[in-house]
């Protein structure tokens, strides 16, 4: 209870911070979102029971302002779900060349590329969820977003080389105001965009998790483990050519107890027809057997997808997919998707 | 049967006319726009793919020599200039411009481009923002417009 109070003034104090910052920026600042509405038929087995539903359910409001003055720009990001309010990101950019800029706060973490490009932008995802390595995986790692530093660029050479460099709080869930340790955690992101829209990228993040620390399968650390996760894949999204896809794979790897490695990938195809775009994706998570850190489940889900394009601000997006998990078996889902951008 | 071959019929002279109409609207008669940017920016030409990329800020978000914040200026409705510059030069649909700055003002907190209702607007535009970037049609740079931009690029369609 505690905490949660703790947390709700972290909270707080954010919203302040976004609405004075909003402020301050407010000749230039401008308010833009995402919302979207989901309706799903699913039949799947939870808790050993083949279930059957159909439900409607709302996905959530991300709202953002961003302002930009010269060499300093600011993002700030909430998200309204259904149950809580989420404060996304607090980023302030200091722009010095086109080859190096710094930003501070709360940031995608620079790991691959779909983390850093949709999130809640549920218009520009190409598909209706995310697949399982960035879904509750990296999320039970406080890995989506991190609070710190970054050095990036881009527009190197003519081959477009840019990188990401950033500290951060790490692995450790630290709340919003706090850390849970000293140590900060390090990612590392390379890439390059030889061909426009083509992009290569290799990322990674080094941190360890103090002993004494709680882990997702709520063992506690018995000494530090080392935590090391490596990236890289290709993409080629929004290009002249009417295809489009992503490939994607990670190793995360960590010595508590001993050394295990949790290995993902995700696959991703469409091809455009004018408003139409029919997709395919494919996604593996794939736990090392006595993994002590994680709650192992292996999952495999393919899904079939179309999505048409109604205007710029938004999209629909039809989906079956079918998803296998190690624990609760098969399941199906047919999911319909209406997002909007405002 | 005959029931059926009318509506054939009526939905093929519906898509033909459907086509021709959309093939009038996007006949643009000949329409001549310039790439502008401010006077002071030392760059003294762009090909069609350097505008595109300075426009979308696609590998320089700053220009260099004055390292100035680029900034696109477009036009508030759709307009035949609008249509040649995004069309020849940015290769994209209105939709796909759109939705590129959306995600650009997402991922990167980049400004989306500015909009103006004329060409008179973004000539003053460009005129007074260091770093901006912009199109109007060929015809409406007056001698007194020269003197605040410089052109760049023209593209006749």
């Amino acid at each position: 209870m505690k905490q949660k109070n703790k947390i709700s003034k972290a909270k707080l104090l954010i919203l302040c911070l976004v609405l004075t910052t909003g402020t301050v920026f407010s000749q230039t600042a401008q308010i833009s979102g995402f919302a979207d509405v989901i309706a799903v038929a699913s039949s799947d087995t939870a808790g050993g029971k083949m279930q059957t539903k159909n439900n409607f359910s709302l996905g959530a409001i991300d709202m953002f302002i961003t302002s930009q003055f010269d060499k300093v720009s600011f993002l700030g990001e909430v998200a309204f779900e259904w149950d809580e309010v989420d404060f996304e990101r607090l980023v302030i950019n200091y722009d010095i060349k086109n080859y190096f800029k710094i930003s501070v706060g709360k940031f995608y973490t620079p790991l691959g590329y779909w983390n850093n490009t949709y999130n809640h932008g549920t218009l520009i995802q190409p598909t209706i969820s995310r697949p399982e390595v960035l879904g509750d995986f990296i999320k039970s790692m406080h890995l989506k977003k991190q609070i710190g530093f970054q050095f990036q660029g881009d527009g190197i050479t003519k081959y477009n080389l840019g990188y990401n460099l950033a500290v951060t709080h790490g692995i450790t869930d630290i709340g919003y105001v706090d850390d849970a340790d000293e140590g900060k955690a390090l990612t590392l992101n390379l890439h390059a965009e030889p061909i426009e829209n083509l992009k290569v990228f290799v990322s990674g993040l080094y941190d360890v998790v103090p002993k004494g620390q709680q882990a997702v399968s709520d063992s506690i650390l018995l000494t530090d483990a080392d935590f090391q996760i490596f990236n890289f894949g290709v993409a080629y999204m929004n290009g002249k050519l009417p295809f489009e896809f992503i490939g994607e794979y990670y190793n995360v790897s960590h010595n508590m107890a001993e050394t295990k490695s949790t290995q993902g990938y995700l696959l991703y195809a469409g091809y455009r027809i004018k408003k139409f775009v029919p997709y395919i994706s494919y996604d593996v998570l794939l736990y090392e057997k006595g993994d002590q850190y994680f709650n192992t489940n292996n999952s495999n889900a393919a899904t079939l997808g179309l999505r048409y394009l109604l205007n710029a601000k938004s999209v629909i997006k039809l989906e079956y997919k079918y998803r296998q998990l190690e624990t609760t078996g098969v399941g199906h889902f047919v999911t319909m998707q209406f997002a909007i951008g405002f | 049967m005959k029931k059926i071959l009318s509506t054939i019929v009526i939905s093929a002279m519906l898509l033909v006319a459907s086509s021709s109409f959309t093939t009038s609207s996007s006949s643009l008669g000949g329409t001549e726009i310039a790439v502008i940017v401010h006077k002071d920016n030392p760059i003294a030409s762009l090909s069609a793919s350097e505008a595109k990329l300075s426009y979308l800020r696609k590998i320089k978000k700053r220009w260099e020599g004055i390292n100035k914040n680029i900034r696109p200026a477009d036009r508030k409705t759709k307009c035949a200039e609008q249509e040649v510059f995004y069309s020849k030069v940015l290769g994209m649909t209105a939709d796909d411009v759109e939705k590129y700055f959306i995600a650009r003002q997402y991922q990167n907190a980049e400004k989306p481009q500015d909009k103006f209702a004329s060409d008179k607007d973004i000539i003053d535009f460009v005129g007074d923002e260091g770093g901006a970037i912009g199109y109007v049609n060929s015809a409406s740079l007056t001698a007194e417009a020269k003197a605040k931009v410089k052109v760049v690029l023209t593209i006749s369609n």
